[in-house]
């Protein structure tokens, strides 16, 4: 992005069709809505990448595994973690494109109140973080309210090329 | 001098617009409704934050309806109302204002998240109208 508009379609980020006048995304630009910079994403952390969904824990089940995978079409900068839960829980993280843990051991897992906000207030990250197209970012998960617990588990951030 | 007033003058672009999705979700946990929204041909709409109100917890599944392209992993994955947007007093900031050009249709599918009466729900894409 250099501030200058696309010559192509003006920044629009769309063209219209030669043949048949309806719009279509700008071949030239990357521009929001025709392309992924810039573009707003949430990925939820669940059992299955392949079929996102909310995961619940049983009672005091410990070390579910559960992870985030990244579209292939763009990396992923990461600002804020967000999450809602129906009971408190611990968890460990880890990236898997850089075997890189996130807290220093799986015996010690972060609990959701120390890491995790809300969209009102969510938990900014110190640095935005970049997590590669197709990588994975592997949650461990364990209930420690004694009772059943669905976990939304978010990494909100934008897509970037 | 221009930048201290909220509304721009008359015929120019607003400098605060707000575009309300605001659906009826049925009465029943599961219950889904989508709402399409057309914005305006007359200005581009550069979104930089997301508020919301409600009866009942919901999920919400966001997509630009106009080139097809999502804003969340899968329409088996919506988000959940908390974890998107919050009231006017603490809204969700996109990390980047979005430039929507004119004209498109964003569609959003709203469904329950617990049993109840018909949930009314009202979720806003802030921002304001620019012209390029």
């Amino acid at each position: 992005m250099n501030g200058q508009p696309c010559t192509t379609c003006g920044g629009r980020g769309a063209v219209a069709n030669a043949a048949t006048g309806s719009p279509e995304p700008c071949p030239n630009c990357e521009s929001y809505l025709s392309g992924t910079v810039g573009l707003p994403f949430w990925y939820l952390f669940s059992q299955n990448p392949a079929n996102p969904a909310a995961f619940a824990l049983t009672a005091l089940q410990a070390n579910v595994g559960a992870s985030v995978q990244i579209d292939n079409d763009s990396d992923f900068l990461c600002d804020r973690i967000i999450g809602s839960r129906t009971g408190a829980y611990n968890a460990y993280l880890k990236d898997n494109f850089s075997a890189r843990l996130l807290s220093p051991s799986q015996n010690v897992p972060i609990a959701d109140v120390n890491f995790v906000g809300t969209a009102q207030l969510p938990y900014w990250l110190p640095k935005p973080w970049l997590i590669k197209r197709t990588s994975t970012v592997q949650g461990f998960f364990t209930d420690t309210s004694g009772a059943g617990n669905t976990i939304q588990l978010i990494l909100a951030g934008y897509k970037v090329t | 001098m221009g930048s201290a007033y909220a509304l721009a003058p008359p015929n120019a672009a607003p400098k605060l617009y707000i575009y309300p999705m605001n659906p009826v979700i049925p009465t029943g946990a599961a219950s889904v409704i989508i709402f399409d929204l057309l914005l305006d041909s007359d200005y581009d709409f550069l979104w930089d934050r997301i508020t919301e109100s409600h009866n009942l917890p919901y999920s919400i599944y966001l997509q630009d309806a106009t080139r097809g392209r999502t804003l969340m992993g899968s329409p088996a994955a919506p988000i959940f109302n908390e974890n998107i947007a919050g009231p006017g007093r603490l809204p969700y900031w996109l990390p980047k204002p979005v430039l929507i050009p004119r004209g498109t249709i964003l569609s959003g599918t709203f469904s329950n998240r617990v049993a109840g009466g018909a949930n009314t729900v009202v979720f806003s894409l802030v921002g304001k109208k620019v012209s390029r």
